[in-house]
């Protein structure tokens, strides 16, 4: 097994923000209208509220790439902590569903309460993913014979694809289907200051408690028996690693949609680069996590200006070879 | 020995005709139960008198210009499916193949969205060749997953088939995705329905441009009753029994990707009869393709029409795709399956 | 084994040939039946019990006082335009227009019927065999145009004529009016804001010809630079104030998602700090009404804006 050393750890983590930091700038400077480097420079520092210029930079793309980075810190997390908790190499909260379900109770809420608030939506899109969650666990836990890793992740992507088919037929049946279509496919330019004041304290302490649980989560990462010998409450464990990774995957839809394949590809990079300790992993991947869907953002909207592309797209287009990749080797072991 | 062998040979073929004459007339009655369903009632006798030659005018243009072309399609793509479906699960070895889950429906859902952005229409003659651009999708992505799910020593893994199809269903919807996102909105709501299964062909063009598919290659897995029955022992006996394993295995696939190609162009990417279908069939008649082969074609026709009658009369006047309402059934019995079965 | 093939193979043989035979009957019967072509029906009573397959030739038709027996709605509110709802009421709902309920067509026994060359050009052969039927083509032409060809159906080319000329007052009532309120020179755009995006209407139809035409608007920076062919574009927010507009139109699609789009884009800095949102010279449209290219929905949207800028 190779050895990660403290040294190149840090290395890593100050190679990651100063990336994110580089890649926020340039989201920051790039878009449908031409400002110059020095007052985009001076409209993050220096905000002069008068200057059309700086208004661009201020509220229309700020918001943007620090929806793009809080989201992708979060989807990144909870796939971390999903893939640690069950054990399973192929987790991800768009594959198994749990997107899906925030996302198909969100449905409901346009349908049935159009007009609700912003916290309401969040509340609704938990609701949905606590819910979806806990069915894929029971139906795993009630099935005679080993619950295997893959069994689980094709159940997962049988109840989004359901879920995802009655979204539809709500959509249609009321008219939605071009409100849900595009919200479906994900997307960060409709972030404003006011989500981001929402969701940005949930985000974070939602992955501070998680980095707090990281050491007994490396544990049953490393194995259930292990895990049990080292003294850890294995039962409790997963059932807070699983809260933390629904609060995070639910918040982030409600904002951003059901954006899948981040939760999965990120965590899978960091485990390489930073070896399995979790309380390295956790905030390595939110790190890696905001580059990716700041980027995504960025690629969506620089593609074929002024025309969008939807955000999930983008990140599916990377992550797709990767589970292939991911699926081909974790296959040998059945 | 032999003597009991052929009685159980006898009783098996009983079972299967009887239960064949059963889905016959449930499919009779759904069929006609579909045919009264529109915005003028037809009673069941006035749709005997006209189907005899008796109606009036009228009653002859509702029966045969509106409403009989697009019940002859949505029999006919729920035959494919069901036959198709059954060939999935018998080429594989894999009890949970569908050609929705595995993201065939999805490359033919490409195929469209490319056949719309070029000639932005779906009527006319031009229709005809819909199930040709579905093909071409629903092979690329048949292609990719096969490409990836194939191990050199042990063939296709039955549950990576699927994980694979997940993917790359997900790739594929990812680019189908930002092809439709360029479409107008008519044009893109239209696809949206499609997408999400419903039975659009009601002309009968698009009877034409799929029956050729369903009443040539139907008839050809039907003739591979006893290869599937091979194939599904797995890849050593049927090497031991002489079969050209890979050969007729590509050949089935082939034509069972074809078959769900030109099912789904006129019926819109439905998911889960394929996997349906075959396995109640499988249940009341036994293993043997022969005899079960056409129960799952009567029962993927009953499933589809009725999943298509519910959805356009219940609902009225917003029709909801009968993908959505096949969905709601079909879903949990996959569930059901995926976790009855062991390992 | 190969006896059943056989079998199989023979039914559906004769399955096809069958369906086939009957098809044939079909076509048989319809070119037999004396087809009214376009031609024969120069005219038609005005009472007749008319089919409307277009919303813009209901409206046409509703223009010239005469009320159809059946119509198409729309397709964004599946329903009758709102604003001329209350003229239809008791009229037969045909669908949308690209999925028609032929049998509601069918059911309604129409004298006449009325088609859109664009959308139901392809089925003209399915309508003719449920009344005589008539084909527009309203893409091409101004709905002038639309108007006095229908006038000449129904032998009302007098009412048509009036109609234009009372529309050409309105406009040149309504031209002062802008005139007064903005100045001579103002510039101006419309947008319109959709669930998914930000559009600016550009030059064609159906708002560029009221707008810049009839009400001899002058267009902002850049709107004479959207394609011809193209309706509108999709604009970022971010290049809204290169427009420099005097005075902005808007128009918010139906739907709950537009309407908070919306409003959180007059919430925003940027909108608030144009020109024409300082200036107080934003004007909410009556979507529906601008947006139908048709007689009777022009002469509304000229209604709107009289109603606008008289206050």
């Amino acid at each position: 097994m190779k050895s990660y050393s403290r040294l190149g750890t840090y290395l890593w983590f100050i190679a990651a923000a100063i990336s994110l930091l580089i890649s926020m700038f340039l989201a920051v400077s790039y878009g449908a209208k031409d400002i110059s480097l020095q007052s985009v420079w001076a409209a993050v520092f220096q905000y002069d509220s008068s200057l059309t210029a700086h208004q661009i930079i201020h509220e229309l793309r700020l918001p943007r790439v620090l929806g793009a980075v809080i989201t992708g810190m979060a989807f990144s997390v909870a796939g971390a902590i999903m893939q640690g908790v069950t054990r399973n190499p192929l987790a991800d909260s768009g594959i198994l569903g749990v997107n899906a379900g925030a996302a198909f109770s969100v449905a409901i809420c346009f349908a049935i309460a159009p007009g609700l608030s912003y916290w309401g939506i969040i509340f609704f899109s938990f609701i949905g993913a606590t819910a979806t969650t806990l069915f894929i666990i029971v139906l795993g836990s009630s099935t005679p014979g080993q619950l295997t890793s893959l069994r689980l992740t094709v159940a997962g992507a049988v109840v989004a694809a359901i879920l995802h088919s009655l979204s539809t037929g709500i959509a249609i049946y009321f008219d939605l289907s071009q409100d849900l279509a595009f919200w479906y496919a994900g997307g960060v330019a409709g972030v404003n200051w006011e989500h981001l004041r929402v969701i940005t304290p949930i985000v974070l302490l939602a992955i501070f408690w998680a980095v707090m649980i990281g050491r007994p989560i490396t544990f049953m990462s490393l194995g259930e028996e292990t895990a049990v010998n080292l003294g850890v409450n294995t039962g409790r464990i997963r059932i807070v690693g699983l809260f933390i990774a629904v609060i995070l995957a639910g918040s982030s839809v409600a904002v951003a949609g059901a954006i899948s394949f981040v939760g999965l590809v990120v965590p899978h990079i960091a485990r390489r680069l930073l070896g399995p300790d979790y309380r390295v992993l956790i905030p390595f991947s939110a790190l890696l996590g905001a580059v990716l869907l700041v980027w995504a953002d960025f690629a969506s909207r620089m593609v074929n200006p002024p025309q969008e592309f939807a955000i999930g797209a983008m990140v599916a287009l990377v992550g797709v070879p990767f589970f292939l990749y991911l699926a081909r080797k974790e296959g040998r072991e059945l | 020995m032999n003597a009991h062998k052929e009685i159980l040979v006898r009783k098996r073929f009983r079972r299967a005709v009887a239960f064949s004459l059963i889905f016959s007339l449930v499919a009779v009655i759904v069929v006609l139960i579909s045919l009264n369903t529109g915005s003028i009632s037809l009673s069941p006798a006035s749709v005997w008198q006209t189907m005899m030659g008796y109606g009036t005018n009228e009653e002859k243009m509702i029966l045969f210009d509106y409403r009989l072309p697009r019940i002859i399609i949505t029999m006919l793509a729920g035959i494919g499916l069901g036959v198709s479906g059954a060939a999935f699960q018998g080429t594989t070895r894999n009890a949970l193949a569908d050609p929705g889950i595995l993201g065939i429906n999805t490359g033919a859902a490409l195929g469209l969205i490319i056949f719309v952005s070029f000639f932005r229409t779906m009527e006319g003659p031009l229709s005809l060749l819909i199930p040709i651009f579905t093909f071409a999708g629903g092979t690329l992505s048949a292609f990719i997953i096969f490409l990836f799910a194939y191990d050199r020593h042990r063939g296709i893994l039955p549950i990576r088939l699927i994980l694979v199809g997940i993917a790359v269903a997900a790739g594929i919807s990812a680019v189908t995705l930002i092809l439709s996102l360029k479409l107008d909105e008519e044009t893109y709501s239209f696809a949206a329905r499609w997408l999400a299964g419903s039975v659009w062909g009601r002309d009968w063009i698009h009877v034409w441009s799929l029956l050729p598919w369903v009443a040539l290659l139907v008839p050809f897995i039907y003739s591979r009753s006893q290869t599937l029955d091979i194939l599904s022992l797995g890849d050593e006996i049927a090497h031991s029994l002489g079969s050209h394993v890979t050969r007729e295995r590509l050949l089935l696939l082939g034509t069972a990707v074809a078959l769900t190609c030109a099912s789904v162009s006129v019926a819109g990417g439905i998911g889960f009869i394929g996997l349906v279908a075959p396995h109640i069939a499988k249940r009341l008649t036994g293993p043997q393709h022969r005899y079960f082969l056409p129960v799952a074609a009567l029962i993927g026709l009953v499933i589809l029409v009725t999943a298509d009658t519910i959805g356009r009369s219940i609902f009225r006047p917003n029709a909801i795709p009968a993908g959505v309402v096949v969905a709601l059934v079909g879903g949990p019995y996959f569930l059901y399956l995926l976790f009855k079965s062991k390992g | 084994m190969k006896k059943i093939t056989f079998m199989f193979v023979s039914l559906l043989l004769v399955a096809i040939l069958s369906a086939c035979g009957q098809s044939n009957e079909q076509t048989e019967s319809s070119s037999s039946t004396p087809t009214n072509s376009e031609a024969d029906i120069i005219s038609h009573d005005p009472n007749a019990k008319i089919a409307s397959m277009s919303i813009h030739i209901t409206n046409n038709l509703l223009a010239l006082g005469i009320t159809p027996a059946g119509s198409v709605v729309g397709g964004d509110v599946k329903d009758f335009l709102p604003h001329v709802k209350d003229r239809l009421e008791g009229v037969a709902k045909f669908g949308v227009v690209t999925d028609p309920d032929m049998e509601a067509v069918l059911g309604l026994k129409p004298d006449v019927v009325y088609i859109d060359e664009v959308y139901s050009g392809q089925d003209l052969a399915k309508f003719e065999k449920i009344a005589p039927t008539i084909t527009i083509d309203m893409d091409s032409g101004t709905w002038r145009e639309h108007l006095k060809r229908i006038a000449e159906h129904v032998g009302r080319e007098q009412e048509a004529e009036d109609f234009i000329q009372d529309y050409e007052a309105k406009a040149k009532r309504v031209k002062g009016l802008i005139a007064d309120e903005l100045g001579a020179d103002a510039k101006v755009m419309a947008v319109r804001m959709t669930a998914k995006e930000l559009r600016v209407m550009g030059t064609r139809r159906p708002l560029g010809p009221i707008m810049f035409e009839d009400l001899e608007l002058k267009m902002a920076d850049g709107v004479e630079k959207i394609p011809a062919d193209e309706p509108y574009q999709v604009i970022s927010r971010e290049v809204l104030p290169d427009y420099d507009a005097d005075a902005i139109f808007v128009i918010i699609s139906t739907g709950d998602v537009a309407k908070s789009n919306y409003e959180e884009l007059t919430k925003n800095p940027i909108w608030q700090n144009l020109k024409a949102v300082k200036n107080n010279h934003v004007y909410v449209l009556d979507g529906q009404k601008w947006l139908d290219y048709s007689s009777i929905g022009h002469s509304m949207a000229l209604d709107d804006a009289e109603k606008l800028f008289s206050k």
